[in-house]
């Protein structure tokens, strides 16, 4: 186990982000002045692809340095401590691979022995915990070149948890996982979430779940929003709506409104949309009183003017980095 | 601060990584197949003794010796390993998408390099140990059961390799590599750029100085000369070396870290820190570089000091008495007394002495007076002269310390170090071994007071050197044996173990050899003979007690051999000592001359003879067949002989050993002194051992390529050993020629041309002493050098001394040798065709063939020649035959004729002249006619050689020859249809290459140059020769001018040379890197259904220009009638064009004839 401070949700956040900026070119910021400070829990960060979100995370893990501003890790500057902030962390990139040739618990005990826990006996114990607790143990003596996909992702929340860091920062975490993955995903960072520090983004706002604390919202580079999950869907009562209408008139809504979900009932098609008011549709709509969080975050955005892109975030956007992965994967 | 932990996990998981790749397995099995390979084929050169060499090749050293050069190989393929699994080691990261998680790890930039490195370096080297080990252990076990099928390696050079060679390279391409995967963003730029530093350093290794091997070298094989006599693990310059290796890559690994992208804190510091190890890198180096240029200074400062001192204030050193006590590794006592007179011709105010500066004296006496005013600076005794009477002095000295290895051999001919041959090592360079274990005082390190100054010492003529006799008491450590010149003593001391050895007759040097050396010893004809081998080295010795008796009778016969001409052995006692073979094996002067024979004794270096595998030629001569049962002990001391004399480093008994007899007991001086010590030892040597001495090649031949010109095709054949074929070589080289013929014996400067002035007296020197032995007989030369040895052993002797001793036995030899030590002038002979005639014999049989020919001398100079001929027409590669028979020397005098006349039972096929020394420079044959044996005509027995008055008829027809001064090679511009000369004159040889009055020599045609190459067949007066091309352009032609006596008619006749009609084929070589750099060349005689192919000749007179094709398609060989022609002016130039009509037609200038035609001739031919 290592040896380092736990989280200072007690005495101070445990993520501070004092005005990071980041540039990749000169004058095109990727992220622009972000101020967060995250103390425990499972923390939620949201956003489309490219808002920035993964840059803030690379930030925070020390894999890069913010053009301006600065950031602390349990107290520890990521740049100029980033030794100690490693320390404290353990990290899931976005794009998760191994060692190929390895097998899983290899990967794990290497990674967690080089996360600074020493004791063999004690790693060996908690390598098996963990590989138990995200579902692989069964795969332990498999070579990672073996794995799917998703056991490969939780392969990498394995090696990012198995020595008990303070703070986790997971970067999509659930891509790849098939459902019942995600909600046992979701199961263990509410319960690692209790612990720590969990900062976990996802442009699938489902499965940030309900053992999420707070949210958080990159928008083209800057914080466009942070506080609960509560005071988030809150801010989203009145701007979603409820549509009933026969089936044969379905295709007008649709043609005309943003669609959140639609169920049916009988001969007639329920619609979820998304609005300014009831008044905009022109059958009846009902304001919807308790809206998922996913319909929030699409009216969210819809009230920034980028529901396009907050609709991409959710599904066609996903497509290009499958397809990308997997021409990697064949390449491999 | 590092954390291990860390590194190694990091380790683990690399190795894990790597041992998972195929290519790692293909790798090290692709590796390890090639380093058995080596071992293998290493093992299979070494099962038959091979003779050592001094011209640099890996068998120069016994298998036991060879791993450290077999080293350099593996190491290479290792670091081939490294950059194979290191190029990428980054980019591997990233392609399995875990660099990211892998920069997260709370590690330094440091770490992850070291580490994953260290999981590389291991993998690697693992199995390198491992097959060290294995074969490190087969070689003990199968040692143990003492099988044939091992090297015998030498543990300790197996333990310095691994240390100094294996490991820092590994590391150092371990580091180099990462620090390129991590820099360039192209792994496989990378890999190639790494690839192409480690060839770079490879061959920069080649290049490197030998005084820089040792601190400058990255691949250290050779370097490190293995010995288990003086067993060295390092020294300073290469522990040196391996610091400045280690540093180096440390700051490429810093460096490395520092560029590594990722977020670190300590990128400042790892840059320091790098620059910090560069830094120490080269201040390590530079300091190397310092202590070498100091040597150097030294050296060149102690030159300086001891030139200026002239031989006017040199001593005469009679005899050298006192205790000499050493402590091995530590310290050397010595209280010597010398009986010295002062120079005779004394110019200056004090007497000079040299001694190692490496000594302190503590007190020096004068007759017994305790001197104060002596000097002793830059090991030079200075002792002011009004101390010393006139009449005989005592000296005595008393010094301690080590001596300085750098004060030896101050002035050479070459300076080995400044070599860069990687192998000029195995010769040895230490001037003086003062080891734990071993000790080996060699005069030229002055380890005792020497008269006169350190350089100089081998210009006797002026400056004669010392001869003085001896009477020493050693003192070793318990157990330990000594060697050095005299009959060795016990003395009886229960504190010490000491020894006296007194020489008996003068010596001009001494020598000193001292360890826990095995002893054997045994009297022959009244001289003790004791060798002293290391005691792990006895395997040869006992293996040849199968041949005990045969060598006792050898060496009974060389002795009563001397004693029959008057000769003895001096010095009582006669010791064969093994060296180590770091010994340096080279003196210092202008002939370096081997320094494996002091008086007294033969060295025999460790890795040469006590560490031969000698068990397999008895096996070959048991198993393989061949060899009949009774047939065998003689089989095998046969080999023993070839062995040694086929030695050509100069640790044989065919080498040295003859001087004790004569020349080490003289001071020979003035001029010519050099010429007549080299002869006395020639005599001594055909007298003593009868064989050809093996280091009178290496002298002045240390790593050269002696060219062969492929003149001697029938010397080749003959069972000789190789210092005689080399020899035989170096005599028929033009350069050697080119002096001869220009400067007289006497008159050669050794110093300023060592090399060539050195053939020369090899050349005309030996030959000289094998006529004079031939001329006078054994027995009476023999009388002449005891004679001289009676009259001036021990005392300077001159030429004309050796004349006036001469006479003195009766011998006439100043009007006989005088010719060959002050004209340049030799033999030239010529021969008339043989002819065959049936005599009436009851010896052969009822018929027996008589071939008869005469031998004219042309020149005035006497000489001797043997001819060699042949019965049998199976030949050897259309060169030579397998059943010869040699003539005893006929003598042949200036301007004389002999008639040879061969009795035979079968015709004879070939006769071969093989003059001594001629102007003829090889072997030339002597055209046998065709016949029929039913048409040999009868006639009278003849003897053997008897007088004949034939001389060469001249008939008035003008020959002009390739080597004529009126041959030549034109050239022929595009823009003017004038020919220009481009050889009139012999050049001066570039590099190896040997040219022959402006042509070179070379037997692998070149396309469009022209050569000139050797034939008996072809036409010449004295030497055959014919000049060659392949493939002209019609842009040049061979010249033929003549000066005809008169206008008028002539008749041209071309001359043409065997090889026309020998078709041959020359492949395509390549250089080193497979580029193909010349063509193949075929050679085909002329089609005579081809009217194009034929030679075209351009005949030149007045304002006449006639084109003349010669039919060389029907030519025959010999003359052949190319026209007569009326030839308008006395100036008459023959141009034959370098084009044949097809480029596989070769054209060979050899010579033409201009005949006069006379009226009746002329008419007779225009009549119908």
């Amino acid at each position: 186990m290592t040896d380092v401070a736990q989280p200072q949700s007690e005495n101070g956040p445990t993520i501070d982000i004092e005005g990071v900026t980041h540039c990749y070119k000169k004058n095109q910021p990727v992220l622009s002045d972000i101020n967060l400070s995250l103390g425990a829990g499972f923390f939620g960060l949201l956003g489309a692809n490219g808002a920035g979100k993964s840059t803030l995370m690379r930030i925070i893990c020390t894999l890069l340095k913010p053009t301006e501003g600065n950031a602390k890790v349990c107290g520890f500057d990521v740049i100029k401590e980033c030794h100690q902030v490693r320390q404290r962390i353990g990290y899931l990139p976005q794009e998760f691979g191994a060692w190929r040739l390895h097998r899983v618990e290899e990967v794990v005990d290497t990674l967690a022995a080089l996360s600074g826990m020493n004791n063999k006996k004690e790693r060996r114990a908690r390598v098996s915990e963990v590989l138990e607790e995200v579902g692989l143990a069964e795969v332990a003596d498999r070579k990672v070149k073996k794995l799917s996909g998703g056991m490969v992702r939780r392969l990498g929340v394995a090696q990012a948890m198995v020595h008990n860091p303070p703070v986790l920062v997971v970067d999509e975490p659930t891509v790849g996982l098939d459902p019942e993955e995600r909600m046992r995903f979701r199961q263990v960072m509410t319960n690692l979430g209790r612990e720590r520090t969990i900062l976990c983004s996802t442009h699938i706002v489902a499965d940030l779940g309900s053992g999420c604390s707070e949210i958080a919202i990159i928008d083209d580079g800057t914080l466009a929003f942070q506080g609960s999950p509560t005071k988030f869907l809150t801010n989203a009562v009145g701007s979603v709506f409820e549509i009933k209408v026969p089936t044969e008139s379905a295709t007008a809504i649709e043609s005309k409104h943003e669609i959140v979900s639609r169920t049916y009932d009988g001969a007639n098609v329920v619609f979820r949309v998304v609005g300014k008011s009831a008044g905009e549709f022109s059958t009846d709509a009902s304001k919807v009183e308790e809206p998922t969080l996913e319909e929030a975050y699409l009216a969210f955005m819809a009230k920034r003017g980028k529901l396009e892109q907050a609709d991409q975030t959710e599904t066609v956007a996903e497509e290009p980095k499958k397809k990308k992965r997997r021409r990697k994967a064949k390449q491999d | 601060m590092l954390n291990l932990r860390t590194l190694w996990t990091l380790a683990v998981a690399e190795m894990r990584s790597c041992r998972r790749l195929a290519r790692t397995w293909v790798f090290i099995a692709v590796a390890l197949l090639f380093c058995t390979g080596w071992y293998i084929e290493m093992v299979g050169m070494s099962r038959w003794p091979y003779p050592p060499s001094s011209f640099f090749s890996d068998g120069d050293m016994t298998a036991r010796y060879t791993i450290s050069n077999l080293m350099n190989g593996f190491v290479a393929i290792f670091s081939i390993g490294i950059i194979f699994l290191a190029f990428d080691i980054r980019a591997r990261d990233v392609q399995n998408r875990i660099a990211d998680v892998i920069d997260v790890l709370p590690m330094s930039n440091v770490e992850i390099i070291i580490g994953r490195l260290a999981g590389i370096f291991l993998l690697l080297l693992i199995p390198i140990l491992v097959f060290l080990a294995i074969l490190t252990g087969y070689e003990s076990v199968s040692g143990l059961f003492e099988s044939r099928f091992r090297l015998g390696i030498q543990p300790i050079s197996v333990m310095s390799v691994i240390a100094w060679n294996l490991l820092p390279n590994l590391l150092f391409y371990s580091a180099l590599v990462v620090c390129l995967s991590v820099l360039l963003r192209f792994r496989l730029l990378a890999a190639v750029l790494a690839l192409g530093l480690l060839i770079g350093f490879f061959w920069i290794n080649n290049y490197i100085p030998v005084r820089f091997q040792e601190s400058f070298a990255q691949f250290l094989g050779s370097t490190i000369m293995p010995s288990d006599l003086a067993p060295t693990f390092s020294s300073a310059a290469i522990i040196g070396n391996r610091c400045g290796v280690l540093f180096v890559s440390i700051a490429l690994l810093l460096f490395a870290a520092s560029v590594l992208y990722r977020t670190e804190t300590r990128r400042i510091l790892n840059t320091t820190l790098g620059v910090v190890a560069v830094s120490i890198a080269a201040i390590v180096y530079s300091s190397l570089f310092f202590a070498i240029h100091s040597t150097e200074n030294s050296k060149e400062e102690w030159v300086k000091t001891h030139q200026q001192n002239s031989p006017e204030s040199f001593p005469d050193v009679h005899h050298l008495e006192g205790t000499v006590v050493l402590r091995p590794g530590n310290q050397i006592s010595l209280d010597l007394t010398l009986t010295v007179t002062k120079p005779t011709a004394m110019s200056t105010d004090s007497v000079v002495f040299s001694l190692n500066p490496g000594y302190k004296i503590r007190e020096l006496f004068i007759n017994g007076e305790k001197s104060t005013n002596h000097t002793f600076d830059n090991g030079l005794l200075k002792l002011p002269a009004d101390l010393l009477s006139d009449a005989s002095n005592e000296i005595q000295v008393q010094a301690k310390g080590k001596p300085d290895d750098r004060f030896a051999y101050l002035d050479q001919a070459r300076d080995f170090q400044k070599l860069t041959h990687k192998s000029v090592r195995q010769l040895g360079l230490k001037n003086y071994i003062f080891h734990r274990d071993f000790v080996a005082l060699m005069p030229g390190v002055f380890w005792y007071p020497v008269s006169g100054s350190a350089v100089g010492r081998d210009q006797i003529e002026t400056r004669p050197l010392d001869v003085f006799t001896t009477n020493l008491k050693i003192t070793v450590p318990r157990k330990w044996k000594v060697a050095t010149v005299g009959k060795r003593i016990d003395v009886v001391d229960s504190k010490s173990t000491s020894f006296r050895f007194e020489s008996g007759a003068p010596v001009p040097e001494l020598a000193l050899f001292a360890s826990n050396f095995d002893q054997r010893g045994k009297t022959i004809e009244g001289v003790g003979f004791e060798v002293l081998f290391n005691r792990h080295h006895l395997h040869n010795l006992d293996t040849l007690t199968l041949v005990e008796d045969q060598i006792q009778e050898w060496v009974a016969e060389r002795i009563k051999s001397a004693r029959s001409a008057s000769l003895d052995y001096p010095y009582g006692d006669f010791y064969i000592v093994e060296i180590p073979s770091d010994l340096r094996i080279f003196g210092g002067g202008w002939r370096m001359d081997t320094v494996l024979q002091p008086p007294g004794m033969m060295l025999i270096r460790e890795s040469s003879f006590p560490t031969e595998q000698f068990k397999n030629v008895i096996v070959r001569a048991r198993e393989w067949g061949g060899v009949s049962e009774e047939d065998q002990d003689a089989f095998v001391f046969r080999e023993l002989l070839r062995y040694f004399s086929n030695d050509t480093q100069g640790g044989s008994p065919f080498n040295g050993i003859a001087r004790n007899f004569v020349s080490n007991q003289l001071s020979i001086t003035e001029r010519g002194a050099t010429v007549l010590k080299y002869l006395l030892d020639q005599l001594t040597n055909q007298l003593v051992t009868q064989t050809e001495s093996g280091s009178i090649i290496a002298v002045a031949e240390y790593a050269t390529s002696i060219p062969y010109l492929g003149i001697n095709r029938y010397a080749d054949y003959r069972t000789t050993n190789s210092a005689t074929q080399l020899r035989e070589r170096i005599a028929t080289l033009p350069s050697t020629w080119e002096l001869m013929d220009r400067v007289a014996l006497l008159d050669l400067d050794f110093n300023t041309n060592p090399k060539t002035s050195y053939r020369v007296l090899l050349t005309k020197g030996t030959v000289l002493a094998e006529s004079m032995i031939a001329h006078f007989g054994a027995e009476r030369i023999g009388a002449l050098l005891k004679q001289l040895l009676t009259n001036y052993g021990g005392q300077r002797v001159t030429r004309s001394d050796f004349f006036k001793v001469a006479t003195e036995v009766g011998l006439e030899v100043e009007e006989w040798v005088l010719p060959w030590l002050e004209d340049t002038v030799l033999p030239g002979y010529e021969v008339e065709p043989a002819s065959i005639s049936k005599i009436e014999s009851t010896e052969f049989g009822d018929i027996e063939y008589q071939t008869t020919f005469t031998l004219h001398n042309a020149e005035p100079i006497s000489g001797y020649v043997r001819v060699i001929w042949s019965t049998t027409s199976e030949k050897i590669d259309n060169w030579g035959f397998h059943e010869t028979t040699n003539s005893d020397p006929i003598y042949v005098s200036g301007y004389d004729s002999k008639r040879i006349s061969i009795r035979s039972g079968r015709p004879i096929t070939w006769i071969w002249i093989e003059p001594f020394l001629a102007q003829n420079r090889t072997q030339f044959e002597v055209l046998v006619p065709e016949f029929d044996l039913n048409a040999i005509p009868v006639s009278s027995d003849l003897p053997f050689v008897s007088e004949a008055d034939w001389q060469p008829i001249d008939i008035g027809t003008i020959v002009v020859d390739d080597l004529d001064p009126n041959f030549s090679i034109v050239t022929q511009t595009e823009d003017s249809e004038d020919y220009s000369v481009v050889n009139a004159d012999s050049s001066e040889s570039p590099s190896l290459d040997e040219y022959d009055q402006g042509l070179r020599i070379e037997t692998y045609p070149q396309i469009g140059e022209w050569n000139r190459l050797y034939d008996s067949s072809s036409y010449g007066r004295y030497r055959r020769s014919y000049a060659r091309i392949a493939r002209g352009e019609q842009t040049s032609a061979a010249r033929f001018v003549v000066s005809l006596p008169n206008e008028g008619h002539w008749r041209l006749d071309f001359y043409v040379p065997k090889p026309v009609f020998r078709e041959s084929h020359y492949g395509a070589y390549y250089d080193f890197f497979g580029t193909r750099i010349g063509d193949g060349i075929q050679h085909r005689r002329a089609d005579h259904n081809s009217p194009e192919e034929h030679y075209t000749l351009h005949i030149r007179h007045g304002n006449s220009d006639l084109t003349e094709d010669f039919d060389i398609a029907n030519a025959k060989i010999g003359w052949n009638e190319v026209g007569q022609f009326q030839i308008g002016s006395t100036e008459v130039e023959v141009l034959l064009s370098d084009w044949a009509g097809h480029q596989d037609i070769m054209v060979f200038a050899d010579a033409i004839r201009w005949s006069p035609v006379s009226d009746a001739a002329k008419n007779k031919e225009s009549s119908p």
